[in-house]
């Protein structure tokens, strides 16, 4: 049987005491940690030992080096000479651990250990965080423009709406870890000239924040996925998945080819980000073409004798499309879409993109009886002043008319009964 | 800071280091490893030591004349607030 364990390693970045205090439950239990990952944590069975573990910064640590600096080497046997063995690391994490409970504590100086912690996590925590921010933000533009393209369909469609709450989700998180993480420095700064300890990075208020917002992401993407497989036909999910997470898996696949060929730390993280953009430019390719090729509405459809009925639901608003498919011409074709918003915010915003959202439209509010709507408007478009249609307001819906030839009353009579809009 | 460079006012390694301070301070300070690397990279950076030599990944350190200077000042310092505190406390006046 394997003596080697491997366990989700959910923890959050510059937790040190969180993760020292894990490792030593875990050492008591007979798991001792022998790597450390982003995602997975490795552990050796051994028999159950009470050890003491210590997390360290050290400023050229990194997870593009291929084998331990000579600097961190030199560090390592500081360590090792009063009795701190060096286990493993993970980015600029040094994992230490000791048998003697009263070992002497590796940072003896709280200014020194802060402005340590401050060195190292601007190189990379803080820095990373920036990156992060600023390419979410980026693809949020990028997906809102699209989004507001097509509005009304978007906001109907989940996978569309929990994709872009991810990213809004994803700012916000790493804002608010930028915000901590001055704040923790300026609180540091304070209790060191008062003579007081260096506070950890990660307060418990902070811990709880930063693991509630993951939780909420993972569960936003889970339903996301959940969606998207609801909606799309199997060659789109492995589309959109791999779009999503290929560019990624193949970056850390690069990265550790990078390292295992022993390419400089500078060398590999140039290749792998080389690698990691081109991907993304191709995964977002894949998601464009899945998007306007192959996405099918495998909605509940039912034909009626001219109509086809198609129905997208989110938790914002539920949408109907009805779509004639006669081409008789003795027959008014109309088309008309009812639009169900479930908050009053997302009311206003659907009348908006219906009435506001083309310059060329010529909009007269009109009084049109037989709709016995709270307001209806007819859309005029061009130098023509072309009719195109109606938008009709009711209280908890909306329905856009379209049509070539304005309607009789009679005929809007029929489309009232029709719609069932009363 | 102050026993770290009365240690480097001879040669000597990271790793003694932090044994002669414990040694000529009868325990009473430890430098912990994590930050005399801090220090020591710090002092070469601001001159205050510099690297005599590095055998086998070992590197020794020497004071330099900054270095000296500033452990001066900091005795002195130190003398001062000793012969204050005999003067305002001990004996009162």
């Amino acid at each position: 049987m394997s003596d080697v364990v491997i366990r989700l390693g959910y923890f959050v970045e510059g937790d040190i005491l969180g993760i020292e205090r894990k490792l030593e439950k875990m050492a008591a239990k007979g798991l001792f940690i022998e790597t450390i990952g982003p995602i997975f944590w490795t552990y050796k069975k051994a028999k159950p030992k009470q050890l003491k573990y210590t997390i360290t910064y050290f400023k050229e640590g990194s997870i593009y080096n291929c084998k331990a600096t000579d600097n961190q080497k030199i560090y390592f046997e500081f360590g090792e000479s009063i009795g701190w063995q060096f286990v493993c690391e993970f980015n600029q994490l040094q994992v230490f651990c000791s048998d003697d409970i009263n070992c002497m504590s590796f940072e003896t100086d709280e200014y020194e250990k802060f402005m340590n912690i401050k060195k190292c996590t601007k190189k990379s925590y803080l820095k990373d965080e920036v990156i992060k921010v600023v390419l979410w933000i980026i693809l949020f533009a990028m997906q809102l423009s699209s989004f507001q393209n097509n509005l009304i369909d978007n906001l109907a469609s989940l996978p569309y709406v929990l994709g872009i709450s991810c990213f809004v989700i994803a700012i916000s998180l790493s804002l608010f870890k930028i915000i901590d993480y001055f704040w923790w420095c300026k609180k540091a700064s304070k209790e060191i000239s008062i003579g007081n300890e260096c506070p950890p990075m990660i307060s418990d208020f902070s811990k709880s924040i930063n693991i509630g917002f993951r939780n909420i992401l993972l569960i936003v993407c889970f339903y996301c996925i959940i969606a998207i497989i609801g909606e799309s036909n199997n060659l789109n999910v492995g589309l959109l998945s791999f779009s999503i997470i290929g560019p990624l898996l193949i970056f850390v696949v690069a990265r550790k080819f990078f390292k295992y060929k022993g390419y400089s730390a500078k060398t590999n993280k140039i290749l792998s980000f080389v690698i990691l953009i081109g991907f993304t430019i191709v995964g977002t390719q894949m998601i464009n073409i899945s998007n306007t090729t192959n996405i099918i509405y495998d909605i509940e459809t039912m034909q009626s004798a001219d109509y086809t009925y198609e129905k997208d639901e989110s938790f914002l608003l539920t949408y109907y499309q009805y779509s004639n498919n006669v081409s008789d011409i003795d027959i008014p074709i109309i088309d008309y879409q009812i639009i169900k918003p479930k908050f009053n915010l997302i009311y206003d915003i659907c009348v908006n993109d219906l009435l506001y959202k083309n310059d060329w439209y010529d909009i007269k509010q009109k009084e049109i009886k037989g709709f016995n709507a709270n307001k209806s408007y007819e859309i005029y478009v061009g130098s023509s002043a072309r009719f195109i249609g109606y938008v009709i307001l009711y209280d908890d819906k909306i329905v856009n008319i379209e049509t070539e030839q304005k309607l009789s009353e009679e005929q809007i009579l029929i489309v009232y009964d029709k719609l069932n809009l009363n | 800071m102050f026993y770290i460079l009365i240690c480097l006012c001879n040669e000597c390694c990271g790793v003694d280091i932090m044994k002669k301070v414990l040694m000529i301070t009868n325990d009473r300070v430890q430098v912990g490893p994590g930050t005399l690397y801090s220090l020591l990279d710090n002092f070469v950076q601001e001159g205050i030591i510099i690297e005599t030599k590095i055998e086998q990944r070992k590197k020794s350190y020497l004071i330099t004349e900054v270095g000296r200077q500033m452990l001066e000042n900091e005795y002195k310092r130190l003398n001062t607030l000793a012969i204050d505190y005999q003067k305002l406390v001990k004996e009162g006046k």
